[in-house]
Formats: structure tokens, sequence, C-alpha cells
């Protein structure tokens, strides 16, 4: 009896005393402390932001931006989207997801830039810390396009240009070191956000001066693969595979390419679409499928010239300089007619106001699809009332209650929408002390 | 060599126990009814203090070989009397003990071992502790474990998935004891914890796994079932939600009794279940069938002196309703129980099965049967329903459940008690999309998830008992338990093939893999102490104290206190004139109890995860914020109950009510995303409640020797309250279901048609104050579990052979947020349709039912509006009450002297039986399956979507014993 009395106090001994386990596959904070974590961290800096852009939420903030704005129309399921293609702040699950990704993509960058300068020798000619600065300064500048308030680090919440500062911030800092070790990417990339934020921010001359040193044909692409879900660009999903999203209803569909009856719309080849015969989810409305994106590989463009010479185009309108902002405009159409072989005539204007119609038409196609539209449409409700009425373009929104889709209402985006950005969703207000409830 | 070793252990035991039982004498009898004379089958015979026992045959017969001496043999049988008698034997001598058990309604004799850590008399424990006993349900419809448990105890709920066979269901005892961590309780075969996770691994729509459906019933012999802390503080943490031991059959002493068991039948559901869409006809004639049950099992038992043994092999074979849907089950058993020593018992139960499911593709699924089928007719809503039986879809486990343990008495009322035991499951779970079979996936897919489980179990306990003086007994019961479970799961995704024909994810053109470890050990030591007074009032309190490896480290124990005290009344001679007037038993109770509930595995480090990055490099991302305080969530339970038996012992009554309340409830605290790592922390902040009463209550309305007619009624609710969420406003759950402080858990909240002060709107336009503000709670529907479950059921035997068997199952007060209804509603026909040509085109919902609700106002709002047509946005919450009849049994047990007459002694039991499951069913709302909530993640999801009903089942069966 003792010793069946011993084996029991010596089991309880043996299995009480070593609760320890060793679980594989976890990656503990302390582990990054190390220089050979570097390359790691800066894949997951860029991965994260072309996640954050593209996939959670129904398609990250790019796909809620093209909701929000005249790029696409939502014919799906998704209730978060549908919100959104009618023009209503999406405060559902999926804008939770949205932001948690966007705001997850902006901490690790941020937390990048400081780790890793603490890591390398020297910081201030270290391309790693280079390009996590300029992610940082991107995801800023792509959340103060996105989103109507800035929250940063769980404090109280700024106006959302606060981002833009920001990117400002981590811009100078990659142009800073990528002048010293003359890395062109990290420097036009970085050139290119520090002016798209200047022009939000209404620093023209400042931005005038970023955008002068980025060439026409300079392409700055967020990287997809089709190696893992993570990666993938899901534009591709949600307007092509699943029919979710459709370029029916908007004035995208008379300016591209209808690739099925190309001789119903303008033939853009920048806006290709084609007609899917068949409604998309919500069993109504038709599913016109984007194919500017042709699989879940297809990189988008962060940073274009084409794009800085259209800008400099509006700059020359807002001054009343028809002809330079044609000229911009048809330079940026005969580069692409070089670049990939397109036919675009080039256009003429004899005034502003026939002027801006080309502008609004050219930067929507130019930028179609690259999370650019809702930071426009955002900067010109600002010049007016009578300008968004003028020369603003109709969507497709609400539903027509109890009639087919085709009487479905359209307005103007900028008039039909409440708030033209996206809101700080309630996982952020609820959570954060500092939001006032 | 250990394996010889250990056989050639096994040997020596063998001959040594045949050895010492050489010289013997024999105890024998006969157990039969006291009023009407019956024999008692399955009568426990047990000699006290000593580790053996028998059980009587279809006579009621028993033989017991002892050494001589004096010993005191004790009767048990559930609803019966226990009786003892105290017999001298000598060598050589025969001694007969008969005994004639009368009838009793409540047998607080009855022994349990659950939660007490020792063979315990149920008048001894002030806590509640449900018993099955299998035996007694031999002609139900039963074919799996879940069934086994449905609609048997008042608060134990089993939520099916869905109706498919081989789904998955949740067993939640009370109510929900916990928002992250959980609900369902653990489970235990003969003292092994077994393995029950959920997960199949591959997305399907969302089914899930049961784990306990790949036990056998027929090897079950009885279940024991501890409902909450107040009585599961031995199992310390992880035990919070309740425990269900299961007791798998033994051999008795005897020549050896087969036993076969032949079941074939049919699963069916007829049209009007599936009549929720326009498109319902077209979909049941194409994809809804009456599936064949096959089922057949054959079991052998017996003993040698000193050497006992049961195995059993069993096939079962089913169809689903669906196409597409079919399992199959093979299991075996073997167990063994050796006494080398009057003083010393060793048992080795051993059980493998392996399960086969054949899912479709299903439920939220844009890929999915019904959700095509139901929704878009012969050409889909997403793809041709067709295409989608082109897909494979399967989950095959294997699981060996085995344990040894010793039982030791160097002395009169001092034991000890050694179980080593584990539990080993393999699952190798498939989905693939043939090259060409899916339209959206038309170059293929396939996705093989892999799992292993083992969980090791040792448990060692010690009980002394000592009668301190004529009037005081005292039982004191010490011992630890160790728990070890090495989890590893690999999931590999294959898509593109190039040709068709192939089906390995290794024939696929782009590859990608996923490995994931787990380790988790606990450990604890308890001691508990009891005081029994005049036999009649019993005080008993013990504490674990328990260490677990994912505890934080800051975090090193929890201790676990427990007490609870049982008086019973009618013991006193005050009693007797209440005796005489019709209430021969009357027990009050009373229990407190802590139990556990332990975080997950990582939830106390701060960790990133990796990621594929910039065309698949390697990358790193936030992934947990960390918490090293991090410990279990603590249920306290309070139970205030009474047993009782009226009229005579015709009536009997339980009545029990519970106050449980989690603190430290482990939240999923949002910290501000704004922070970087979006995921919720735990956090031990919270505070939940979980109240109610549960009472079961059988009445024997006529009991002569030709007939009897017994009536049960088992009643529960469940009410359960957020009572605090560290000052978070509300906790997502999922969809429309949240934690909001002074509502229940996962409740639903959305925005609403109503119909106030006679007009009909939007809640949120309709309740809104004067100020423009909304009033807390203006979004509240409901709970999205049961707050109250009643079972009917009445047996009737006549004839003494047969025997009928009625049950009927409610569940209320809850409800259920339907996606079905939301896209019926919204979805329509589309142009040029071929199923509904007269309706091609229209603007009009695929609801099935919108005549019926012409005149409601409320649904009229759905009808008119719905979602994608300035409805409300959220998917539609419906009330989810039901009634079904559950069970009905018709069974002919054919007479001995029948038997004896045709087949002599080589047949000693004939039974025949026809028997039923969900024949019946009633639903306040319309829905395919108000029962059905497709799996997610998270056990406390409760949503329906396009789920299959729970089908009829009709077996015909015959039960032989020889």
């Amino acid at each position: 009896m003792r010793r069946f009395a011993l084996l029991a106090l010596v089991g309880f001994w043996a299995a009480g005393c070593d609760l320890s386990v060793t679980n594989p596959g976890q990656i503990q904070d302390e582990y990054l402390d190390d220089p050979k974590a570097i390359t790691p961290i800066v894949n997951g800096v860029a991965g994260d932001f072309a996640w954050a852009t593209t996939i959670p939420g129904g398609g990250g903030l790019y796909n809620a931006g093209a909701m929000l704005t005249d790029e696409l129309v939502h014919v799906g399921t998704w209730i978060g989207l549908r919100l959104l293609s009618n023009g209503i702040p999406d405060d559902w699950t999926e804008a939770d997801g949205r932001w948690s990704g966007a705001s997850q993509a902006r901490w690790t960058a941020e937390q990048a830039v400081e780790r890793l300068s603490k890591l390398v020798e020297n910081p201030d000619r270290d391309v790693n810390v280079a390009t996590v600065a300029m992610w940082a300064g991107h995801i800023n500048r792509v959340m103060g396009d996105h989103y109507g308030e800035a929250v940063i680090n769980g404090g109280s919440p700024q106006p959302h240009t606060t981002y833009y500062e920001r990117a400002i911030t981590y811009f100078n800092r990659a142009i800073q070191i990528a002048q010293a070790i003359n890395n062109r990417d990290v420097l036009l990339s970085s050139l290119g956000g520090r002016a798209w934020c200047y022009v939000q921010l209404g620093r023209w001359s400042e931005a005038l001066q970023d955008m002068r040193q980025i060439p026409t044909d300079f392409v700055f692409y967020q990287i997809h693969a089709d190696k893992t879900d993570r990666e993938r660009n899901y534009f591709y999903w949600w307007g092509y595979l699943r029919d979710e999203c459709s370029v029916w209803g908007t004035p995208f569909a008379r300016w591209g390419l209808n690739l099925t009856n190309p001789s119903v719309s303008e033939g853009d080849p920048r806006v290709p679409y084609d007609i899917s015969g068949k409604n998309g989810g919500d069993g109504r409305r038709p599913f016109w499928r984007q194919r500017k994106y042709k699989s879940y590989s297809d990189p988008i463009a962060v940073i274009k010239g084409t794009d800085m010479r259209l800008l400099e185009a509006e700059y020359a309108l807002r001054q009343g300089d028809v002809q330079t902002a044609v000229a911009k405009i048809n330079e940026v159409r005969q580069y692409n007619n070089t670049r990939f072989r397109y036919n675009l005539p080039l256009v003429s204007a004899q005034t502003v106001e026939e002027a801006w119609p080309l502008l609004i038409r050219e930067r929507g196609v130019e930028l179609w699809l690259e999370g650019k539209r809702i930071a426009d449409m955002r900067r010109w409700a600002t010049y007016g009332a009578d300008f968004v009425q003028r020369y603003i373009p109709s969507v497709v929104r609400e539903e027509a209650a109890g009639k087919p889709a085709s009487q479905d209402p359209v307005r103007n985006v900028i008039l039909s929408a409440e708030k033209l950005y996206l809101i700080i969703p309630r996982i952020e207000r609820n959570s954060n002390p500092n939001y006032p409830r | 060599m250990g394996w010889l070793r250990t056989l050639g252990g096994i040997g020596c035991v063998l001959l040594s126990a045949g050895f010492l039982w050489a010289q013997t004498g024999t105890i024998q009898g006969r157990v039969t009814d006291a009023r009407t004379g019956d024999p008692l089958p399955g009568v426990n015979i047990v000699l006290l203090g000593t580790t053996q026992g028998a059980a009587t045959d279809n006579q009621g017969r028993y033989t017991l070989q002892v050494r001589p001496g004096t010993y005191t043999v004790q009767a048990r049988f559930l609803g019966y009397e226990t009786a003892s008698r105290s017999v001298t034997v000598a060598a050589g001598q025969s001694v007969t003990v008969n005994f004639a058990l009368r009838e009793q309604a409540i047998n607080l004799e009855e022994v349990v071992v659950t939660g007490v850590a020792r063979e315990a008399a149920r008048k001894e424990i002030g806590a509640s502790i449900a018993t099955l006993d299998v035996r007694r349900l031999e002609d139900a419809p039963i074919l799996n474990m879940s069934q086994l448990l449905q609609a048997r105890t008042p608060g134990v709920n089993v939520l099916p998935g869905g109706g498919k066979t081989g789904e998955g269901t949740k067993i939640l005892i009370r109510g929900p004891v916990s928002v992250t961590q959980g609900i369902q309780p653990i489970i235990y075969v003969d003292g092994v914890r077994i393995d029950n996770s959920t997960a199949l691994g591959v997305w399907t729509g969302g089914y899930s796994w049961s784990g306990l459906d790949d036990l056998n019933p027929e090897d079950i012999e009885r279940v024991e079932i501890v409902k909450g802390a107040a009585s599961s503080t031995i199992y310390g943490t992880e035990a919070a939600a309740g425990v269900i031991q299961i007791f798998t059959r033994t051999g008795r002493t005897g020549a050896p009794r087969w036993e076969y068991r032949s079941e074939i039948g049919q699963s069916s559901t007829p049209f009007d279940w599936w009549n929720v869409s326009l498109y319902s006809p077209w979909f049941y004639d194409n994809f809804v069938r009456a599936g064949g049950v096959v089922d057949q099992q054959l079991s052998v038992s017996g003993g040698l002196q000193g050497f006992t043994y049961y195995a059993s092999a069993g096939l079962r074979n089913q169809d689903g309703v669906l196409r597409g849907n079919r399992e199959e089950g093979r299991h075996f058993r073997v167990n063994l129980q050796l006494l080398p020593r009057q003083n010393l018992i060793v048992r080795f139960n051993t059980g493998y099965a392996t399960r086969e499911v054949l899912f479709p593709q299903d439920a939220n699924n844009i890929y999915g049967l019904a959700i095509n089928g139901l929704g878009g007719g012969q050409r889909g809503r997403f793809i041709p329903p067709a295409e989608a039986l082109t897909t494979d879809v399967r989950g095959k486990s294997g699981r060996f459940t085995g344990s040894a343990s010793v039982e030791y008495r160097p002395l009169e009322g001092f034991t000890h008690r050694l179980t080593l035991g584990a539990d080993i499951v393999n699952y190798d779970n498939t989905e693939y999309f043939p090259y060409g079979g899916v339209s959206q996936v038309p170059l293929g897919r396939k996705v093989n998830y892999r799992r292993d489980a083992t969980i090791l179990s040792f448990e060692y306990a010690t009980n002394f008992t000592r009668r301190l003086a004529s009037w005081v007994n005292l039982n004191a019961t010490a011992g630890w338990q160790y728990y070890e479970r090495a989890y590893g799961a690999n999931t590999a995704t294959g898509r593109d093939f190039p040709t068709p024909g192939l089906s390995v994810v290794s024939a696929a053109a782009v590859r990608e893999g996923t490995e994931t470890r787990l380790n988790i050990k606990s450990a604890g030591g308890f001691a508990q102490i009891g005081l029994g007074f005049w036999e009649v009032i019993f005080l008993n309190a013990g504490t674990r104290v328990d260490g677990h490896s994912a505890f934080g480290k800051d975090y090193p124990y929890q201790v676990y206190p427990s007490a609870n005290a049982s008086i019973l009344l009618s013991g006193f001679r005050f009693w007797e004139p209440l005796r005489a007037f019709w209430v021969p038993s009357f027990r009050i109770r009373v229990a407190y109890g802590t139990a556990g509930r332990q975080p997950g595995t990582f939830d106390a480090v701060r960790t990133w995860q990796p990621i594929s990055a910039v065309d698949g490099k390697p990358g790193v991302t936030t992934l947990n914020l960390g918490n090293p305080k991090l410990g279990p969530e603590v249920s306290h339970e309070r139970e205030l109950g009474l047993d009782a038996s009226l009229l005579g012992d015709r009536l009997s009554v339980e009545f029990t009510w519970y106050n449980q309340e989690t603190r430290d409830a482990l939240l999923a605290v949002q910290y501000p995303p704004s922070q970087g790592f979006p995921n919720p922390q735990l956090e031990n902040r919270g505070r939940l409640r979980n109240r109610g009463v549960e009472l079961s209550a059988m009445l024997v309305a006529l009991n002569t020797a030709q007939a009897r007619w017994s009536f049960q009624a088992g009643f529960s609710t469940n009410y359960n309250k957020v009572l605090d969420l560290a000052g978070m406003p509300e906790i997502p759950v999922h969809w429309s279901q949240k934690h909001k402080v002074g509502y229940p858990v996962a409740a639903y909240f959305e925005d609403r048609y109503i119909l106030k002060d006679g007009q009909v709107g939007l809640a949120s336009q309709l309740l809104r104050n004067p100020d423009g503000t909304l009033p807390d709670g203006w979004d509240y529907i409901g709970p999205s579990f049961p707050i109250r479950k009643v079972q009917l059921s009445t047996e009737l035997t006549l004839f003494r052979n047969l025997n009928f068997r009625l049950l009927f199952d409610h569940a209320g007060g809850h409800y259920v947020e339907s996606t079905t209804f939301r896209w019926l509603m919204n979805w329509t026909v589309a142009v040029n349709d071929p199923v509904l040509p007269d309706k091609a085109g229209q603007t009009v919902g695929l609801w099935a039912h919108m005549d019926k609700y012409k005149n409601d106002p409320v649904m009229q709002q759905y009808i008119q509006r719905p979602w994608g047509r300035g409805g409300p946005r959220g998917n539609v919450v419906v009330p989810a009450d039901y009634w079904r009849l559950r069970e009905l049994s018709v069974s002919y047990r054919v007479p001995e002297s029948v038997l004896s007459r045709f087949v002599g002694q080589h047949v000693r039991s004939v039974m025949v039986y026809l028997s039923g499951r969900n024949l019946w069913r009633w639903f306040k709302f319309p829905l395919l399956e108000v029962e059905s909530s497709y799996a997610t993640d998270r056990d406390l999801s409760q949503q329906e979507y396009f789920g299959t009903p729970t089908p009829r089942q009709v077996v015909f069966g015959l039960r032989v014993g020889f």
C-alpha cells in the first residue's frame, strides 16, 4: 500500500510541477529584435499595405472607395458594400475589418521604422528604413483619402488631414534616405506620395515641386500574387469571379471599353469590362465585369507619373490655364498610346468649362480602380456646389422598391452621399476610451 | 519487448487468479419485482467492501464465487429500492440470497461516481448529478450519441448543426458559462478525457464534426451528467460547462452472452418541410431523397472466475436526405476486468471506431446545394446545383480510446484507484472540386485537412470511509488528475489541375500547406471530506488546486472550493406520519461549487504571425497583444433542490434551482485597432450569470401485473445575462448576435419591422425618443438559446412484453437568425427561368409563404421592402420555438415460454421494435429548420443558413440474445 501511495505522490509531483509546454510556430515579439528579422519585417509592411487596401471587409479600402464613389456599383449580397454603394456610411462588420486591416498596416509600418532604426547600423543610409518609411507614408496617405477622421494609436479623433501630415513626415524620412543612397523607386514613390498629400492639404506649390520630379512613365506598384489568399488582388474576385461589384450603372460603363459589345461604349481601353449575361448576387442588377485586373496577381499602381501630370492639369485649370491643362491631359493620352499602343484621340478645349469634364473623365479613367477616386471626389467637393452639380457624373444609388433595376435612381455621387468617406467604425469607437461616445 | 512483458504479466495475473479462487463458496439467487414477481434482468449485485459484483440475467438470476467469509450482498437497480442482506459462506458451500425489490420513484441509494471521485449513494451528495440508464432505451430510435443524449435530461440541450447525417452537434448544459472559451462540457469515457473538437478543417458552408458521435451507443451502459460548477469542482479548470462521463459495458461472470441487434430503416423529409421557396418543388424532386439506414451490432460478454469480458463490433451505414450525404461507421470494443485478489480489480477498456461522412456542399456556401437550388432553381443562384454534386467533401476519423484502471482496497473502507488512459484521434478530411466540375472553379481544387489529437489522462484517487460513531460516518477522498493534450494539424491545398482525372493535392499546379502544433498540460490535486449523520444528514466539502500551461506567467495556480449538504427529511422520525400519508421519501439539498475554463494556448503571449508577402516572400505582422496575468475564468454555482416521492411512490419529483455566475470571465477585450493589434485580447474582466430551474417528474398512473403506464415530464429554464463587460458597450459575436450588459449572452440585436400603436415601421423609426435619440435596447430582439425546454413522455407496457414509448420535445422563448428567409425574400425569379416560366422575370421574392402572411402588416413590410429593396439591412431574426415528436417506439419482447418452445435454450431473448424519430414538428415560424445553425469558429453563433431539416427516421429493429 505504501508503494502505491508513493507512486501516487510521485505521479502528482511529476505531473504537477512541470506544466510548461513548447508550442512551435508562434513568433514572439522579442524574436523580431534580431537583424535577421529585418527582411521579414519589411516584407510584412509591404504585404500589409497590399492586403489592407484590397482584402479586409470586402475588398479593403480600394473596393470600399470604388463602391462609395462612381467606379463600381454593388449588385451582390454583402450588406456593407451595398450600404456604401447606396451612399450610406457603412457601420457593419465589414467596416470593422477594413479599419482593422488599415490600422494594422499603418501601425506595423510605423513600428517598423522605429524598430529598424534601432536594429541597423546606419539608419540614415539604410534602404530598409527608407522602404518601411515610404510604406508608412503611403498607408497614412490612403487612410487620409478614405476616412473622415483620423485616430492614431488609441488617441482621440482628429481631422482626417492628420493622416496626410503624418504621411508627409514619413515621406520626408524616406526621401532623405533614398536621396542619400540614390534609390530611385523609393525616392519617386515617396515624392509622389508626398505630392498627393500636399494636394489634399491644398498646399499646391509644394506639391508641384515634388510632382515635377516624377516622370510621366514612372509607375510604382503594390505587389499581388496568387500564392496565398493574403496576397491576392481581390478586385479580380469581387468584380469578376464573384458577382458582387459591377461596372453597370457607373459613368465608366459609358467611358470604358465594353468588350462584349464595343459599339455601345466610348471604348477607352483603360476601362475594359464585359457583360456577364447574368444578374449579380442580389438577383436583379446586371453584373458587368471589370477586366482591368484579369487575375489575382495583377499589381495595382500606387504612384503614377500620369497621375502627377493630371494633378498638374488640375492646378492649371484652377488657375484658368486651359492650354496647359489640355496639354497635360494629352501628354497622358500620348504616353498611353506609346506605352500600350492604344489609339486614344487627343482632346481639346477652349474654355475652363469645357476642360473640367475632360479632366474629371481623364482622371477617372486613368486611375480607375486604383484607390484614388475617393480623394479626387472629396477634393472636388471643396470646389463648391456649383462645380459639383456641373461636372461630377452620376451613378446608380439605392434601389427602386418593387421596380426593376433599370429604374434604380441615378444620382450625383457627391450630392447623394451623406458623407463621402468611411467612418471610424464601431470596433474603434467602442474600444477607444478617447473616442467620444 | 515492453508489450511482451505486459502480455506476460496479464497471463500471470490470470493464472494466479485461477489458483486463488480454487477454495471458494457460492452466493446465488434471483431478483424479482416485489409487486409482480417478474424477474428483473440487469440488476447490479454488489458485495459491499469488495470489488466483486455481478448482474442478473434475463431470468433475474445471478451467481458469485466468493472466498469463505461473511458478506453483505446488495442489489441495486435504477427505479427500485436498494436492498441488502448479510450472509456467511463456507468453502464449497452454496448460499442462496433472493431479493424482491420494491419499485421506488426516487432511488436515493443509486450509486454515482462523477463529481465525487468515489462511489457514493445519491443521497449523500447535495449537488445535482443526472444519470442516464442506457439499458432502458433498447428500443429507442438512437443511432448515435447525440441522439442518445437528446431530450433526456432537463437542462441538457443537444443543438444539432443541421439535418444532414454526420453533422455535428453542440451540447449546452443549462446555459452558456463563457463568452469566449466554448460552452460545451468536457467528456470522459471510462475515466478518460476524450477529444471532442468540432472543427472539420475544410470549409463546406459550416459543417461541424462531433467527436462524441464516434462512440457507439450500443456499448454504453450509463451516462452521468454533472451540470455545472456546483458538482464539477473536482474536474477543475475546463469543467465549468459541465462534465459528461460515459461508462461502457462490462461483462458479468458466467457463460458467454451473445447479443445481436439489427436495424434497418429510412430517413426522410416530407415536402412541407422543404417548402420555403418557389423552387422547392423542383428542388425536392431533384435533390431530396429518402436515405437508407442499416445498423448491425454484435456483442458478447461473460466471465470466468476472476475475469470478465465484454466485446462488441458494430456497423452503421446511413444515407442522408440530401443527395451526396452518407455516413458509415464501424465500432469495436473490448473491455476486460480482472480480479486477481478479492481486494484488487484491474480494468482494461479499449474502443476503436472509424467514421466516414460524405457531405454535399451546402449551408453558407455559394457552391451549396440548397442555396443554389432553392435560390435559383436549375440555373442556381451562384452555380447550377447539379455542379455542387460534382464535388466531394468527406470527413474521416479514426479514434482509439483506451484506459487501464486499478482499484485496490487494502483495508475495509480504504480504497485506491489509479486510472491511466489515452484518446487518440486521427482525422483525414477532404474537399475536392474536380477539373471542370464547378464553373467558378474551372480547373479544380483539393483541400486535405489532417489532424491528430492525443489526450493522455492520469487520475489517482484514494478514499477512506470510517464510521466514527454509531451516528456519524466519515468519508475522505484525495487525489490528483493530470491531463495532456498534443494536437497537430496540417492543411494541404492544391488548385488548378492540369488535366481532368486528377484528385490529389500534389497533382495541382498551385499548392500550399499549413502546419499547426499545440500542446496543453493541466494538473490538479483535490481533496474532499464528507460527514454523514444518522444516515440522514450529509455534509461535504472539498477543494481543487489547478495549474495549466495556458495560464499566464504571473498566474501560477487556481483554487476551486466546493461544499454541499443533503438532508433526507423522510429519514427522520417526525416524517413517519407523512410517510404513511403517501410521501415515502423527501430530501432537500444545497450545493455550492466552483470550476473553471482556461484561456487558449497562446492567449497570454504577445505574438506576431508569419505571412506571405511581396510575391511569396516571408513576412510578419501583428497577431496577439498578450496578457501575462491571464488566468481561468471561474464559475461559481449555487444549487437548491429537493427530491420527493409522493402518492405512495407513484409520483416522483426532482427539482433544482441553480444560480451560476462566471467571474473573471475571459472576455475578448477589443483594444482600439488603431493600436496595431486588431485581434481582441483575452482578459479576466467579465461577469455573466445563468439562472434557472430544472424539474423532472414521473407518474406511474397504472401498475398492475398486466399493464404499466407511466408519464414523465421534464422542464427546465435558463435565463442568462451578461453582468459586466469591462466597460465595453457591446462585443460582437456573429452578425446580429452581440454581448451587451443586461441582456442574454449572444443575444440578437437588429433593426426590424415592428407594430407600435397601430403603426408599422422600422424599430429605429418608431422607437425613437421625442429628442431623436434611440432608447437603450431599442434593437434588442431576444436570446439565441432556448430559455425553456419541455420534454413530455409516456410509456405503456402491456402484458409485460409489449411496450409503447412516446417523447415530445419543446424548446422556446428564443430566436434564430435566418439568412434563408432574408435571401428568399430578396431574390427573384430570373428572366427565361426554365423551372418557373410563368413567374420568370417577376420582381417578387422567392419565399413560399407570402400568402400565409398577407394579413400580417409586419410581414407585409418584409415582403414589400426586403433587404435588397430598401428594407432593414440585417438578416431577419425570427422566433425559434418548436415542438417535435422526438421519439415514438413500439416493441415486443417475445415471451420466454414461446422462445423455449420454439427455439429451445439457445435463444435467451428476442425483441422486435419499430421506432421513429422526429416524426412530427411544429415551428412558430416556417423555416427549413429552426434547430440548425451552420458552424463557425464560435460556439455561440446561431444562424440558420439553408440548413437541412432534421429528418424523420424510422427503423425496424431486431434484438436477439443467445
